[in-house]
């Protein structure tokens, strides 16, 4: 067995038959994927706060300024060995002001228009879209509650992962890699009512209607907005 | 009258002494248990009506030996007793013996775990959790298995228990029966105590009847006593006993001639042959060592598994997993420990030897007998039928003051005698005149020995020699026509004829008639005047008669049935042809006749049966002859076959070497005894265990149906194996009782064949033999067999204790296992049934029951903790090689549980800093479960080739010798590439397909359990007796 594990490369796993399609999650993230909370009421929904501070502190515009490299958008960041075998890669910049009205504060939980980020699984070597656009798109689950869900807006605009951020070279030599996501902000979301929101992917080579696995692709969250 | 207490199944009457004298009888209540019961059956028959006169009898039953019951009476007694037929006994409700089979040991286990399964099913669904089924699919595959197994249980069993059917066929359909002085026919069924019969040749009796007249009245008792001729019947009381007295004739057995009248004195379930029925029903099937060795496993890894399940649920509950989990992981461990695949392995194994057996004209009914015959180490036989041809056969004659030996084997292949005395042509003209046996018929083309013959078993005997030594008796007996006959009777025990001489070979000058007379040999002797030597007629004087006497005596110590011969040719003056001869009142010579031999008769030894019994001894085995034939008889063909050995002396031939009387010879001199039945009676149990203890070659002669069982028990009590073989009704108890019951197929009776376990169909006690061969080679294989079955127990096992303890993401599920168990392994284990044996397995001596068992320490431990080990690492290099190749390496594995197992963790970072989401994690335990998989397969076929022998190297043996094995494997990897690259399977059985170099990561270790494995058995082969073989050797 020892042997064997001196097959296995530190940086590179070997086969990732299981990484075909990337997987997708939200923030704030409960057990549930279930965002409820009382406008009026700071408690219910200052968690959500925190842990979206939490998760964007490393997208703060010094720390990416300081660490990664702006990079020219549209096409893959391929950084080639060139000889050397794994070699540092440097990361591309994605700063927090991208998100706009979903950058800070209570990231519209304070007056009703909450943000949920989308963000996609890191997978190595994954070059998702096929050198087209990939984009995060969103709608209510079922067509007749579209109304009721009202607007959405999404950050950077029309929900677009710059394919800049591609390919992930794993953790020991793509250091500060920084994962894109895309913002998604309710605008006037029906009070008291439960919405069923998906998310998925649109890209070439990402399939979002795996049976079996609820987030290959996709993703499907609940949203609540109390008022009293 | 006292109808209630003669009546009474239950009375036992207490004998006093050898004397036969009436002692008090002991009555037990109605509400006596069933096991007393069996014990007062196991008595003597308690019948005495043949002790008492006919008018004795007319009180007792309120009848009339004239006039017979009257009607009013008869139907009374109908309604007390019942109809007069055999009852079967109430037995054990079908549903109950289902149930039973549902509820051994290993089922339990199931059940218990299946339980587990469903309610954690249940909760799972109430908290509204529908992603895995995987709990309900494994509850009902454990329920699919235990009932699928049950039912093949329970189909065995049924095919074994109907034992009463054939009794039922015995009774018969009319009886002649006299009533208010009236006679007439009624249905056999309707017969009652004290009911006036009669009986004529061709008849079945009705009922136990006493006779109260007869003439020439002869029954075939052969299937209750074992006597191969048939018994007169006649109104005297010859012998206390009412099995050995003349004047009872017993249901279901057969008039052959003559008629007979006789009162009715018992019915139903309450004659002989009733008793017998019961008591075979009465008698508990032992258990066979089979299934007490399967038991004794099953214990022991019951046992295991709930201490090892409960071990770890309470290290989980103390870990503190939730109460659900730990209970699944309990029920996980069960799964994972026991065989499930075992029972199924055991009966296939077992039903391939008995196909092979029934190649052999063994037909085996009861499926664990084939591996009691290989553990057997006593044979009790019957000796007619069995041992011998059931055919009377004349062994020696006696002319010319010299005994010539006749040949008797069933092919005539044997030598014969010097034919070309005169005497010789004299004796032989009167045995073929003398007799009034005929050939049926139309069977010229059969050869003799096989011929159907009317006539009595002596008379059978003579004419069959006849007509192989001198020729054509039909037409010899035509060119003497038979002018007067006096037909043979018990008072003066001989029978004559007188013939007429073609003049021109008339060998007495001037003689027209001659007269020859066979018959008891003292009173042909008595009869005779002269006596023929090579040709001439000399006196008989002081000396002949003293040489008589000698060969006389001789020949009936050899066991045979002798008969005298003699002739006369009468004088033509006095008897001129056209005489009138008077049968009635002779106006004849019956004295002063001329002696011309003796003939002695035999039902003589089977050819193969000395052989065979020669190899029984060789293989240790002890063959023990019980039969109801006479001491004397009996012991001649126990020599002749080998059952007593050639140099063995029993007491009484020591007492008359060494000329002092029996109670001062030493008993341990004599290797060989004989008992009787008499003497059986008197003895206590231990008395009986001593004596087979003390002599080793025995032989019980006039024995009862209970007293063979009592045999079959002491047998049993000394720690043997038991065979039975037999043919007769009267076997039948003891067929029961033995561990293994051996009936044969053409002359055994139905009731003899049901309660066996197994049947010869070619009466050829030689393929005993052949059994206890099989027997044994199975037993040695099924030990192969499960050694290779449970040395995977560990590799499966190990995934949930490391699971538990080191919270790595689950290697090896549940339904994966069960798919190695039920499927995969099944057909490589079975294969192993067909291993040639590795020594000489008929040199060795019976396996002790209670040292040589299928599933010893030796085997575990090895199995266990030394290839299992090896096995379990191969498991486990190959998960940890493709969890790490996906991603994961083995420290980030260790506590990972708890992350990889949350259904709403989709984003778990693996150990390049990729994330997973949990169906992806899901699909990569599948592509882990399937690596385990692979990998104890691969082990596995090592495995398989390691246990094709437990001494001898692989090498020795041969790899490919074993065809079946060498298919089994290749079915194996077939069926692994199947399970692996099906589409679907993923999601069904949770096999995935995986990458072609995580098949080559366990071989080595396969390569390693063959090194490991060759090295033991050279050691256990260089030093025989060591630590080394001793904890080595399974």
């Amino acid at each position: 067995m020892w042997v064997l594990l001196q097959t296995v490369d530190p940086h590179m796993p070997k086969y990732q038959d299981r990484l075909a399609t990337p997987g997708v999650m939200i923030r704030p993230k409960t057990e549930a994927l279930d965002v409820t909370f009382n406008v009026s009421n700071t408690e219910t929904w200052d968690h959500y706060v925190k842990m979206l501070d939490e998760f964007l502190e490393p997208y703060n515009d010094s720390v990416q300024a300081a660490t990664n490299a702006a990079c020219r958008p549209g096409r893959y960041n391929e950084q080639p060995d060139d000889g050397v075998p794994n070699y540092p890669k440097r990361a591309c910049q994605f700063n927090r002001t991208q998100l706009g009205p979903c950058a800070g504060r209570t990231y519209g939980y304070g007056d009703g228009r909450p943000c949920v980020l989308v963000k996609m699984n890191r997978v190595i070597n994954f070059f998702p879209g096929d050198n087209k656009t990939v984009s995060v798109v969103c709608a209510a689950k079922k067509e007749e509650d579209v109304a009721q869900l009202g607007d959405l807006a999404l950050y950077p605009a029309n929900g677009t992962i710059d394919l800049m951020y591609f390919p992930y070279y794993g953790k020991k030599v793509h250091v500060n890699y920084t994962q894109p996501v895309v913002a998604v902000q309710f605008l006037n979301l029906t009070a008291n009512v439960d919405h069923n929101v998906e998310c998925h992917i649109r890209a070439a080579n990402i399939r979002a209607d795996d049976e079996r696995d609820k987030f290959a692709g996709r993703v499907a969250f609940k949203i609540r907005v109390n008022r009293n | 009258m006292g109808k209630a207490e003669t009546y009474d199944m239950f009375e036992v009457e207490a004998r006093r002494g050898a004397d036969g004298e009436l002692g008090v009888s002991v009555k037990k209540g109605r509400g006596a248990k069933k096991k007393e019961k069996l014990e007062s059956m196991k008595k003597e028959m308690d019948v005495d009506d043949h002790t008492l006169s006919v008018e004795d009898l007319e009180i007792k039953y309120s009848t009339s030996v004239r006039k017979g019951l009257s009607g009013g009476l008869a139907a009374e007694l109908l309604v007390r007793d019942g109809p007069n037929e055999l009852k079967p006994p109430r037995g054990t409700p079908e549903y109950v013996k289902f149930a039973r089979q549902l509820a051994g040991g290993l089922q339990c286990l199931m059940w218990v775990a299946a339980a587990i399964c469903l309610i954690a099913f249940g909760i799972q669904c109430s908290q509204g959790d529908l992603t895995s089924a995987d709990n309900l699919y494994l509850a009902i595959a454990l329920i699919a298995v235990v009932v699928v197994t049950g039912c093949f249980g329970y189909y065995q069993e049924f095919k074994s228990t109907n034992i009463i059917a054939s009794f039922k066929n015995l009774v018969p359909q009319q009886a002649t029966v006299i009533r208010d002085g009236e006679k007439f026919q009624l249905n056999a069924n309707q017969l009652v105590v004290g009911d006036l019969v009669e009986i004529k040749g061709g008849d079945r009796v009705p009922a136990d009847v006493r006779i109260t007249s007869a003439q020439g009245c002869k029954v075939d008792n052969s299937s209750l006593t074992g006597e191969s001729e048939p018994q007169t019947r006649s109104p005297e009381c010859t012998h206390e006993s009412p099995l050995e007295t003349r004047n009872i004739a017993f249901f279901s057995t057969m008039c052959l001639e003559g008629t007979a009248t006789g009162i009715v004195i018992n019915t139903g379930d309450r004659t002989i042959i009733g008793r017998i029925a019961s008591l075979a029903s009465g008698v508990e099937n032992e258990k066979t060592p089979i299934a007490i060795e399967i038991e004794h496993f099953v214990d022991i890894i019951a046992g295991l598994a709930i201490f090892f399940g409960a071990t770890f649920f309470v290290v989980a509950m103390v870990i503190g997993y939730p109460f659900l989990r730990a209970m699944v992981f309990f029920m996980a461990i069960v799964v994972a420990y026991v065989p499930e695949g075992l029972l199924a392995t055991v009966t296939v194994c077992l039903s391939l030897t008995a196909k092979r057996l029934a190649r052999k004209n063994c037909v085996v009914k009861n499926l664990e007998a084939v591996e009691t015959l290989g553990s057997t180490s006593v044979i009790c036989s019957d000796k007619t039928g069995t041992l011998t041809q059931n055919r009377m056969t004349v062994a020696h004659l006696w002319f010319d003051n010299q005994i010539h030996t006749a040949d008797t084997t069933e092919d005539q292949s044997g030598q014969s005698f010097d034919q070309s005395s005169e005497t010789w042509r004299a004796l032989s003209k009167i045995i073929s005149l003398c007799n009034r046996a005929l050939f049926k018929g139309g069977q010229d083309a059969v050869p003799v020995p096989k011929r159907i013959v009317i006539g009595d078993a002596s008379e059978t005997a003579l004419l069959k020699f006849a007509e192989l030594t001198v020729g054509n008796v039909q037409d010899y007996r035509e060119r003497f026509p038979k002018t007067c006959e006096i037909p043979f009777n018990s008072t003066n025990k001989f029978q004559l004829s007188v013939h007429a001489l073609e003049a021109e070979l008339g060998a007495g000058a001037g003689s027209r008639h001659v007269l020859v007379m066979k018959g008891a040999p003292e009173r042909i002797l008595e009869r005779c005047a002269s006596i023929l030597i090579k040709g001439q007629e000399l006196p008989l004087d002081a000396q002949w008669q003293e040489a008589f006497h000698t060969a006389y005596v001789q020949l009936g110590g050899l066991g045979e049935r002798v008969l005298g011969f003699c002739h006369l040719y009468l004088d033509e003056r006095q008897f001129p042809p056209g005489f009138a001869f008077d049968a009635e009142e002779p106006n004849f010579p019956t004295s002063g006749l001329c002696f011309a031999g003796l003939v002695s008769m035999i039902d003589p030894p089977r050819a193969t049966v000395p052989d065979a019994v020669a190899k029984c001894r060789t293989a240790g085995i002890r063959v023990i002859m019980v039969t109801g034939d006479h001491p004397i008889t009996a012991k001649a063909i126990a020599r002749g076959v080998g059952i007593i050995s050639e140099g063995s002396e029993t007491v009484e031939d020591i007492a008359a070497r060494l000329r002092m009387p029996i109670d001062q010879v030493d008993k341990r001199a004599a290797r060989a005894c004989v008992v009787n039945g008499g003497q059986l009676k008197d003895m206590e149990g231990e008395e009986l265990v001593e004596t087979l203890k003390m002599h080793p070659e025995m032989v019980f002669a006039r024995t009862s149906p209970q007293q063979k069982l009592i045999i079959v028990e002491s047998c049993q009590k000394l720690g043997a194996i038991v065979a039975v073989t037999g043919d007769g009704v009267n076997d039948s108890p003891a067929l029961k009782k033995a561990d293994i019951g051996v009936a044969m197929g053409i002359a055994g009776s139905d009731a003899a064949k049901n309660a066996a376990d197994m049947i010869l169909l070619d009466d050829n006690f030689a393929s005993i033999v052949t059994g206890v061969e099989q027997g044994r080679l199975i037993f040695d294989n099924l030990k192969k067999s499960i050694a290779y079955t449970l040395t995977k127990n560990i590799p499966e096992l190990a995934p949930y204790l490391i699971y538990i303890t080191a919270s790595v993401p689950l290697p090896l599920g549940c339904i994966t296992i069960l798919f190695i168990e039920l499927c995969t392994d099944i057909f490589p284990s079975v294969s192993l049934a067909y291993e040639a044996a590795e020594s000489d397995i008929m040199h060795l001596k019976p396996r002790n029951p209670r040292r040589d068992r299928l599933v010893n320490e030796p085997l575990a431990a090895y199995s266990y903790f030394q290839i299992g080990v090896i096995q379990s690492f191969a498991g486990f290099a190959d998960y940890f090689t493709a969890m790490a190749q996906e991603g994961w390496w083995p420290l980030l594995c260790l506590g990972l549980r708890p992350h990889w197992e949350n259904h709403h963790l989709q984003d778990l970072q693996d150990s390049y800093g990729q994330e997973w989401t949990f169906g992806q994690r899901l699909y990569q335990q599948y592509v882990c479960y399937t690596c385990f998989f692979i990998s104890i397969e691969m082990c596995q076929i090592a495995d398989v080739l390691i246990r094709k022998t437990r001494r001898l190297s692989v090498f020795q043996q041969g790899f490919f010798r074993n065809r079946v094995l060498v298919i089994a494997i290749v079915f194996q990897v077939c069926l692994g590439n199947f399970l692996c690259y099906c589409p679907g399977m993923p999601n069904i059985f949770n096999f995935m397909p995986i990458r072609f170099q995580w098949w080559l990561v366990p071989m080595p270790y396969g390569l390693l359990i063959f090194v490991y494995d060759e090295i033991r058995k050279l050691g256990v082969r260089r030093h025989p007796g060591s630590w080394w073989d001793k904890e080595l050797y399974y």
